[in-house]
């Protein structure tokens, strides 16, 4: 079990963030392609989803998984994304996304009189919590990478 | 395989389009009749319903709703005698108390496969089957200013706004007074907008629900499956990835198998529907086949071949019944 790479996303689709850990493959395009791909598959999926559905939903996307990894989503009501990539092993990771959000997004990005919303975010502090957290995380393993 | 070479392959992807517009349509209404409206006994029962489901917890309505002691199960009398399976089944039916009422009907319970795709290795969709869709509709009686606001959207009229009782924002106008409306239009006509504008037709009985895909919306998101699943590879952060097997929303899973020959077989089930990769398969062998080995039948082009249809639907009760909801759901 292993994570692969973590973005995230504002409401406008620019990239605030983006680090990874164990990636053994790049796109084979720029980062800023790669973030504009990624959101607009992601874009996509939400109107896909929302049009192929049988019934109302509530949360919507959760997770697609290809024969090599899973992609987790989680999307707060303000519409800033959270996109994590694992491996096939990790089950529904919802609220580990939601804890990236409310413990370390809001405390160190939004109670950070410094950062500036809406904007790639510079703090220091945020990457080295981030990082530390999904090092913490039960299903990260360093093994894998 | 070598009875499609020997013969011409028209194989223009507009005549692929056109001719798949007709077939679904053809289909889904065999399939199911159009008006799935509750029966008389059913609207009688709502109103003391109603009252019972209200001292009930909000959420987790069908399952609420089962012990309760459901309506909708083959003519159960309405005691608590409903048990923990239907309970599980039931909350696929439809999101708030009063579509419920209307939403789920007949024997047709555990049904935990929704629709079938078949897509070629174009991105065009060859193949569509309307297997169960569950229900949620929301009959009201209006007096007249109408307080919720429609708007017309890619030929359908869609509330915009004044979510109330189970009609929700994005909710189509399924039926006035009883009758079907065609798209903006009544059966007989006239434009919907201005039928409800005039204050002589009221009160007016609205039926919304979840808007259907017509068959080109099918076609346009079966090409758009197609692109997801190429970016799904393409975005892999390990190298050798296929695209989108398996998508999970909370109200349906998508499964996908492509074939070596690139074909796509898309299966959209409950989430709690187990057996499906199986399924994929069978409906893979099911092509090869019934279609394939069907003379009549041109590689890449709409399947209309009867053997598939009836083996495919046998494969899908099949399904549904070795493959049943999780134990303890």
């Amino acid at each position: 079990m292993t994570v692969h790479n973590l973005y995230i996303f504002d409401r406008n689709g620019a990239c605030l963030h983006y680090s990874e850990w164990n990636r053994k493959k790049q796109a084979g395009i720029s980062k800023e392609e790669e973030y504009k791909l990624m959101y607009g598959m992601l874009f996509s999926i939400r109107s896909f989803i929302s049009k192929m559905s049988p019934v109302d939903m509530k949360d919507g996307f959760l997770s697609f998984q290809t024969s090599k990894y899973k992609l987790h989503y989680y999307e707060t009501p303000t519409g800033l994304k959270v996109v994590m990539n694992t491996d096939l092993g990790v089950g529904n990771i919802r609220d580990v996304l939601h804890q990236i959000y409310s413990y370390i997004y809001v405390e160190y990005v939004v109670k950070n009189p410094l950062c500036s919303m809406n904007e790639t975010i510079q703090s220091e502090l945020f990457r080295n919590k981030l990082d530390s957290f999904v090092r913490g995380l039960p299903f990260f393993s360093a093994r894998a990478g | 395989m070598t009875s499609t070479e020997v013969r011409p392959t028209p194989s223009t992807e507009l005549r692929t389009r056109t001719t798949t517009e007709v077939r679904p349509t053809k289909r889904t209404s065999t399939a199911f009749p159009p008006s799935l409206s509750a029966g008389p006994t059913m609207a009688a029962r709502s109103g003391e319903r109603r009252l019972l489901l209200q001292r009930l917890p909000a959420r987790k309505d069908g399952a609420a709703w089962a012990r309760a002691g459901n309506p909708v199960g083959k003519g159960l009398p309405s005691g608590a005698g409903a048990g923990r399976g239907v309970a599980s089944r039931v909350s696929s039916g439809g999101s708030g108390s009063l579509s419920l009422l209307r939403g789920v009907k007949g024997p047709r319970l555990a049904m935990g496969i929704f629709s079938v795709f078949v897509v070629n290795k174009a991105g065009g969709l060859v193949y569509q089957l309307e297997h169960y869709a569950p229900r949620a509709e929301t009959e009201k009686t209006f007096s007249f200013p109408l307080e919720l606001v429609l708007r017309p959207h890619d030929e359908r009229l869609l509330v915009a706004f004044g979510q109330r009782d189970g009609i929700r924002v994005g909710h189509a106008v399924l039926a006035i007074n009883g009758a079907e409306v065609s798209g903006r239009f009544t059966a007989d006509g006239k434009d919907v907008l201005e039928y409800l504008a005039n204050p002589a037709h009221y009160p007016v009985s609205i039926r919304f629900g979840r808007p259907r895909l017509s068959s080109n919306e099918k076609l346009m998101l079966a090409s758009m499956f197609h692109s997801l699943f190429a970016i799904g590879s393409q975005l892999s952060p390990e190298p050798g990835s296929s695209g989108i097997e398996m998508l999970e929303t909370d109200t349906f899973k998508l499964h996908c198998f492509q074939t070596l020959t690139g074909i796509k077989f898309v299966v959209l089930a409950d989430p709690r529907q187990s057996g499906i990769d199986a399924l994929l398969r069978k409906i893979y062998e099911i092509y090869s086949d019934f279609a394939l080995k069907n003379p009549f039948y041109s590689l890449e082009m709409p399947i209309r071949c009867e053997l598939f249809d009836q083996n495919l639907k046998l494969a899908l009760e099949v399904a549904e019944k070795a493959g049943p909801f999780g134990p303890g759901l």
